[in-house]
């Protein structure tokens, strides 16, 4: 009975919609691949990911370089462990994340309409997919669509973030053991460790 | 006149004086030790063509800091090189071919300026690339190290230092002779690529980057055609 409730909710944008409403958390593994012509086998980046609706986000990385970044509503903030203990980081890149950070907290929400500098696509079927392509022939230059793939299985939850700089660069992140609506503590969103 | 010509020149020449900062001395060695100097002087920089994962992180004016991965194929040959910026998250913010010119690919703001793109390109051929020509000194200088120096065809000088059995400091000297850069090039292994890179640059904007490498890998390298 609960089957084909759970495959609807990648069929309509409103099924979105109402899937994120029902997250108040989520929690999950990912692993990033990045493909670049002047690579011969991907960068491969490993890390945790961490959702509480509705603006909070904690993106974290295991290797190759341990880092958090946390966003907790409009506050934004990255630190990277060195040799001698965490480092918090202020730089250009900061601003460039931001931004990014802005639009994961979107999707989260099930808002994928919501930057009007993409035009969002939604493929139903056994992969549900959402396509995200810049309307800007500049932005185009530089991105040329982002592509989620939503989970069969679990309502709300994405599978895999697949970014296309071109048909030869782009980045590839794979969700997994991931939990939903697991209550999170606040610090998670607040502390480094 | 003549009084206020000759306070002139002496002025102007106290300037220049002022403005200029002579290369360090050197102390002569042996000439039997010249083979031996001057290969030491060669080996802190690429043999081969590489390609080079980093970890890098800047720190600029301000003592802002950011990390970002570097990805950079080089061949020493050519002098020719390939390089992305990206942060961790695999947003590339820069990437560009240098050979007989230089062709930037894709540059987000502010990696697009020519400033930020002509000093990458000097940091990489200071650190991966040996110094072109004959050294016009070489023998021992500061702290005892073996050093080389090059003028550069621009009216700089660059010195090469070895610094310790896996070490070496490169000085890039201004017109002026005032130091510009420094990169300290250190943990490498035989022919391999060097394991930590140091990088400083004194002129405005001043910065500093420390590059650990993460992966190398050993590629062909390019046949010329005839």
């Amino acid at each position: 009975m609960l089957l084909p409730l759970l495959t609807a909710w990648a069929d309509s944008w409103e099924g979105l919609r109402e899937a994120a409403q029902g997250i108040t958390s989520i929690e999950a593994r990912f692993v990033q691949k990045k493909t670049l012509p002047m690579l011969t086998r991907p960068l491969l980046s490993e890390g945790r990911f961490s959702y509480q609706a509705p603006d909070r986000l904690r993106w974290e990385y295991d290797r190759p370089v341990r880092s958090v970044l946390i966003v907790n509503g409009r506050d934004v903030k990255r630190y990277r462990k060195e040799r001698d203990g965490w480092r918090e980081e202020t730089g250009a890149a900061l601003s460039v994340m931001q931004t990014v950070m802005e639009e994961i907290l979107h999707w989260q929400q099930g808002r994928f309409d919501a930057n009007p500098h993409f035009q969002a696509t939604l493929e139903t079927g056994s992969k549900p997919k959402v396509t995200l392509t810049p309307k800007d022939p500049a932005w185009r230059k530089m991105l040329r669509r982002i592509e989620l793939t939503l989970s069969r299985k679990q309502s709300g939850v994405m599978q895999s973030v697949r970014v296309v700089e071109d048909e030869r660069s782009f980045t590839q992140i794979e969700f997994g053991q991931v939990a939903v609506n697991r209550p999170l503590p606040a610090a998670r969103f607040r502390d480094i460790e | 006149m003549k009084a206020f010509g000759a306070t002139f020149l002496l002025g102007l020449a106290l300037l220049a004086v002022g403005g200029c900062a002579a290369l360090p001395p050197l102390t002569p060695l042996d000439p039997s030790q010249k083979p031996t100097v001057l290969s030491g002087c060669r080996e802190p920089f690429l043999k081969e063509k590489y390609r080079l994962v980093h970890v890098l992180t800047a720190t600029l004016p301000g003592g802002s800091e950011s990390a970002a991965i570097g990805v950079l194929v080089a061949d020493p040959g050519p002098r020719r090189f390939q390089t992305v910026i990206m942060t961790l998250e695999g947003w590339v913010l820069f990437d560009a071919t240098v050979g007989e010119a230089l062709v930037v690919n894709r540059a987000v703001p502010p990696f697009d300026g020519r400033a930020f793109v002509e000093a990458l390109v000097e940091d990489i051929r200071l650190a991966m690339f040996p110094p072109e020509g004959e050294p016009i000194a070489w023998g021992r200088g500061e702290g005892g190290a073996a050093v080389c120096r090059f003028a550069r065809p621009d009216g700089t000088h660059m010195d090469v230092l070895r610094t310790g059995e896996d070490a070496a400091e490169v000085r890039l000297y201004g017109t002026g002779q005032g130091l510009r850069k420094r990169v300290r090039i250190g943990s490498w292994s035989g022919s391999g690529p060097a394991g930590t890179l140091e990088i400083e640059s004194r002129t405005w904007p001043s910065y500093a980057l420390y590059l650990r490498l993460l992966e190398q890998e050993r590629l062909e390298t390019e046949k010329t055609l005839p």
